[in-house]
């Protein structure tokens, strides 16, 4: 292999370490939850009934709002990449906006929709069906659906414009019918971007906290994930409250090194 | 005659006025640089549809402005082979080759059977479990062509299949070609700027220029 | 300048806690700033204070750093730059005594009571804690958040034992009444205070006098390089008939 020539003023190449004091920025504060840590109790702590409970629900919930913002997600992504229609960028400005929307005011917009009291369809979804989103474990998979969505359409919609139409075609003319075309090629292709914007839009998931409280309130054991627990914990049982902490880290790092290893060089 | 084309595609500021008919045999089509030789292989293929006229293959309707009718490329039997090779980057070369023979219906294991022949009948035998960015650009083009090749298309269509390859690769490939569009029936067109090319591998040859309207099909001056 | 102090160390609410009530224009040349950590249910009348304390004091800016009393005091401890503290229970207040913080003598600023909030109208006529076994969903504040406590106090002199599944914890006593007012929460033990304050979006029910708690509001100061002037110019300006009257008006009661 020859060795590749940089063709960028020195000025510019001085600027890495400078861009070490972002990794510190970042890395800092890791460094600091670490140490708030108790090793010695660490499994017991997270042993505990309520961290146990907020663990398994975090996990629970979080699966299947990736699941929901994947069948609602690929659509949509698939339509904004490939098709025309009118007012195709407010339906992109639309789908930007819960990332960028405090998730307090994303969690009062669920209610305004979905409240049984007061909101819009609510009402009419527990009268007529009986399902009350609100204090439910479904509650919650739609609040952390909502905040974790646009992660996923915006990687895949990426994803799907950065796509070669010709191997596409390749496959046409090699006797390919639409639906296997896309079975066998688009969706091989997509699958760099479609792991990572579901990794993403999980983390996102496992995270969520300003809409899930408002949204699907802070019920022990039913709605109160590990993020709920985590700061409510904290001033009772510090210990528990950084032992989740350290298994949502953990948790997070572990699926994007893996994904890393996994798909991220594939799309190179 | 095998492949029957009559009519008009305007595509943004081309005009193609397209009146091409290919028995059993290998055409050449040259012509300047962006002056609409792909589009006509696209045509063909049927990644393009006509604005008006027709297109027959073996005397089979493929495109008819007037009534609408038009059947999709991967209906058509019609390979295209684009201009740098387009395999499958998530495929190995077998994979590739594989994949037009599971899609006319072959079972797996007969698949790759008969994809391991093709590629052993190519040189290339080989290189079955590399993937297209482990091969050369002469090796990559080899399996695109056993790739085209391999589900006996009805009609062949090639894009420039020499422009990537080095002196020697080429020559080599030039060959190849020669041999293997020789033993396929039904028409063959090869885009290709190179005189050279054209006259190794092609029994006549075409040109595409401007007639001052419209972007024609003329016998190339020999 | 210390404008831009970082006051939320560590802990966004999920409610609008903290929200920082600038009463001056921060280019005033000889401005002081004071920050005030307040319990939530003060949000309403500090405001006030501080607005009627700026006109006392002009050039002076007021931050408001409302939360959680537990939270606030954790914040206090975790090395948060605040001047003044003003909790809804002892407790808070003890506790940064025993950890050093105090820079004054706490006085003591009010007294509020609990109250059973409800939907307008009260839907499902509930008229005091017993009650409270009808309401599918009853909101509460965090289990150490002092309304949280003084909840389980009341609760636990009318005798009424509820099902963990059916309490949903707010992260302060205005976020929990947001349950009810924006929610579907039935009900929510919060102050009084609040439920006035949340206007007609809820309606109060009241909790016998045997059972209901008075909460003791205090205030001191806490701020790390020692008391200035200003800090103790605050703390009697809320301490003050003046000061008095405005917590009187958004229905606390005298200390």
């Amino acid at each position: 292999m020859a060795r590749s020539v940089r063709h960028s003023p020195r000025l510019l190449r001085s600027l890495l370490p400078l861009s070490l004091l972002a990794v510190l920025f970042l890395a800092l504060p890791l460094v600091g939850l670490l140490q708030g840590v108790r090793w010695t109790s660490l499994l017991s702590d997270l042993a505990a009934p309520q961290a146990r409970e907020a663990l398994g629900l975090s996990l629970l919930s979080s699966l299947l709002a990736t699941a929901l913002a994947l069948l609602l997600g690929l659509p949509l992504a698939w339509s904004l990449a490939r098709e025309r229609f009118p007012g195709r960028e407010l339906v992109r400005a639309l789908v930007i906006l819960p990332m960028v929307l405090p998730p307090v005011v994303g969690g009062l917009a669920l209610l305004g929709a979905y409240g049984r009291s007061g909101g819009l369809i609510g009402g009419w979804l527990h009268q007529a069906l009986g399902v009350q989103l609100t204090f439910s474990l479904a509650g919650v998979v739609v609040a952390q659906t909502f905040v974790a969505l646009p992660f996923l359409v915006l990687a895949v919609e990426g994803g799907l414009r950065g796509i070669d139409p010709r191997y596409e075609q390749a496959a046409a003319t090699l006797g390919a019918a639409p639906l296997a075309c896309f079975l066998r090629v688009t969706l091989r292709l997509l699958l760099p971007s479609l792991a990572a914007g579901t990794a993403l839009a999980w983390a996102r998931a496992l995270g969520e906290f300003g809409a899930t409280i408002t949204f699907a309130g802070n019920i022990e054991g039913r709605t109160q994930t590990a993020p709920l627990a985590v700061y409510l914990l904290l001033e009772s049982q510090p210990a528990a409250a950084y032992a989740l902490s350290f298994a949502l880290v953990l948790l997070s790092l572990a699926v994007i090194i893996g994904l890393r290893g996994r798909w991220w060089s594939l799309g190179r | 005659m095998s492949l029957e084309l009559h009519g008009l595609l305007t595509l943004g500021s081309l005009r193609l006025e397209a009146h091409l008919e290919v028995g059993d045999e290998i055409v050449a089509v040259t012509g300047a640089n962006g002056i609409g030789k792909t589009t006509l292989l696209r045509l063909i293929a049927g990644l393009l549809a006509l604005d008006s006229g027709s297109l027959r293959l073996h005397g089979r309707l493929l495109d008819e402005a007037a009534s609408g009718l038009f059947v999709p490329p991967h209906r058509r039997q019609v390979g295209l082979m684009f201009q740098d090779h387009v395999l499958f980057p998530f495929s190995t070369a077998l994979e590739n080759v594989a994949f037009p023979l599971r899609r006319q219906g072959l079972g797996a294991t007969e698949a790759r059977r008969r994809a391991q022949r093709q590629l052993d009948h190519y040189g290339i035998g080989a290189l079955a479990d590399r993937r297209p960015p482990q091969l050369s650009g002469g090796e990559a083009q080899r399996v695109a062509l056993a790739r085209a090749l391999v589900g006996r298309p009805a009609a062949l269509l090639l894009d420039e299949p020499l422009s990537a390859l080095d002196a020697g690769a080429r020559a080599e490939f030039r060959r190849l070609l020669r041999d293997q569009l020789s033993a396929l029936p039904g028409p063959k067109v090869l885009v290709s700027h190179d005189q050279l090319d054209s006259a190794q591998i092609c029994d006549r040859a075409v040109t595409l220029c401007w007639n001052g309207s419209a972007v024609v099909i003329r016998p190339a001056p020999p | 300048m210390l404008v831009f102090t970082a006051i939320a160390t560590g802990t966004a609410t999920a409610t609008a806690a903290t929200t920082a009530a600038t009463t001056s224009s921060s280019s005033t040349a000889a401005s002081e700033v004071l920050t005030v950590s307040a319990a939530a249910s003060l949000t309403g009348a500090f405001r006030e204070l501080a607005a009627d304390f700026r006109r006392r004091h002009p050039g002076t800016v007021v931050r408001l750093n409302l939360g959680a009393s537990s939270s606030l005091l954790r914040q206090i401890q975790a090395g948060a730059p605040v001047d003044v503290f003003a909790a809804a229970d002892r407790t808070s207040i003890e506790a940064l005594r025993s950890s050093g913080h105090l820079r004054s003598q706490p006085l003591p600023l009010a007294r509020n009571r609990l109250q059973i909030a409800v939907k307008p109208g009260n839907p499902l006529r509930l008229r005091g804690l017993a009650d409270l076994g009808r309401a599918p969903v009853l909101a509460l504040c965090g289990a150490t958040a002092p309304c949280g406590r003084y909840a389980a106090t009341a609760l636990q002199r009318a005798g009424v034992r509820l099902e963990r599944s059916r309490l949903s914890r707010g992260t302060d006593a205005r976020a929990t009444l947001l349950a009810v007012s924006r929610g579907d929460a039935d009900a929510a033990i919060v102050y009084a205070t609040d439920v006035r304050a949340a206007g007609r979006a809820v309606q109060g029910v009241e909790i016998a006098a045997a059972q209901n708690i008075s909460a003791w509001y205090g205030l001191a100061i806490v701020r790390a390089g020692g008391a200035r002037p200003i800090d103790r110019a605050f703390v009697d300006h809320a301490t003050s008939a003046r000061g008095q009257a405005i917590l009187r008006r958004h229905g606390f009661a005298a200390p």
